[in-house]
């Protein structure tokens, strides 16, 4: 087994050294937005982890094979593909319930500086409410 | 007790009309209302590009502006709390667009007036009075039969926005949806809350004006699709 590993390491594939700069290239923005101070530390932590789990594979595939093997998976890239489809709809649904509370709070906001601007039009006097009109 | 009193004698009415790039019809829509003795009038400008708001601030009634367009449900929801505040007993919902008539509110008020019902919704369908445009009349079948399929409430017209509803109902209904899904959701509220309504047949003129500012074809599905979203997202 321990010798199989090292023939795999031996043989690199171009789509192992993408994955490995992809990888270093996800980790270094979420280092770089954790120092900016935004990204929370749990957010920062969770991106790591998909980054270091990315390096790991692509340097030791034959890790791979024995985790899609306990899922019961054929081949390690199946599990993985399956895993990440699975990870992108949780994602999308986050992004769209995010998206739906934001768009409301926008609604609530803007509705609450209409009714605001009907308050101090209400207290205007005659000439006041003219010249408002005029400058519009 | 005071609120019920005043039903009596004279209740309080609010028409409310949502406007978005309106300026060429909203000032003939205010003078047919105020012809026919309707001076409570909220316009609410849906952040308009043109001068929709200058127009509307002209004739003297109240009007309220979103700093940024939101969709007619949503303009439909601030002219209505606006009204609610105001110490409204019934809020009619009237088009900007110059389709409805302002003679066929008194129609719609009598039955809210004489607390037959809780709501009174406008009706093209139930006489021949209107020159709808074929296709239109065959979105707004589909409509009907969509509606009926998912409230189980089988109306002959489910997109009319010219509405009657007394206090409690519009308190009940608050509308949620920002865009056109709205008309679809005050049916979900009101069978949900099981308020009392009645169709009244009116009259919905289409003139090149108001079929070139309507809905379109392709709008309507994008309405179909986001209250599928929305179903599937709850």
């Amino acid at each position: 087994m321990v010798y199989e590993i090292e023939e795999e390491t031996k043989m690199i594939k171009p789509i192992q050294v993408i994955a490995i700069i992809f990888a270093i290239f996800l980790l270094v923005k979420a280092i770089l937005r954790l120092k900016n101070k935004k990204l929370t530390i749990n957010e920062f932590l969770f991106w790591s982890a998909i980054s270091l789990i990315l390096i790991i594979l692509s340097i030791f595939p034959q890790l791979s094979h024995i985790v899609a093997n306990f899922f019961g998976f054929g081949r390690g890239l199946d599990f993985f593909i399956v895993s990440s489809i699975l990870l992108i709809f949780y994602l999308i649904f986050r992004i769209y319930s995010m998206l739906e509370d934001l768009d409301s709070k926008i609604v609530k906001l803007a509705r609450s500086i209409s009714l605001k601007e009907i308050k101090d039009i209400k207290s205007l006097d005659r000439r006041q409410l003219k010249d408002k009109i005029n400058q519009i | 007790m005071k609120r019920i009193d005043n039903m009596k004698n004279k209740p309080k009415i609010y028409i409310v009309i949502p406007a978005y790039n309106e300026e060429n019809s909203i000032s003939g829509v205010i003078k047919d209302l105020k012809k026919h003795n309707y001076h409570n009038i909220i316009i609410v400008d849906d952040g308009s590009t043109d001068n929709t708001l200058k127009v509307a601030r002209q004739t003297g009634v109240i009007v309220i502006k979103h700093p940024i367009n939101l969709g007619q449900g949503a303009a439909l929801r601030t002219g209505m709390d606006l009204a609610l505040e105001l110490g409204v007993d019934i809020i009619v919902t009237f088009d900007a667009d110059g389709q409805h008539m302002a003679k066929d509110i008194n129609k719609l008020i009598k039955p809210v007036i004489s607390k037959e019902v809780d709501i009174a919704l406008g009706s093209r369908f139930m006489d021949h009075s209107s020159n709808t445009p074929w296709l239109k009349k065959v979105l707004l079948k589909i409509g009907i039969i969509l509606i009926f399929f998912m409230y189980g409430i089988m109306l002959t017209d489910t997109h009319n926005g010219l509405k009657a509803m007394n206090r409690q109902a519009a308190q009940k209904i608050s509308i949620e949806s920002r865009g056109m899904e709205h008309a679809s959701e005050i049916i979900g509220k009101i069978k949900v809350n099981r308020i009392k309504f009645k169709e009244i047949p009116v009259t919905i003129r289409y003139s090149e004006y108001s079929i070139k500012k309507g809905q379109r074809i392709f709008n309507s599905l994008n309405i179909f699709f986001k209250m599928l979203t929305k179903w599937f997202m709850k």
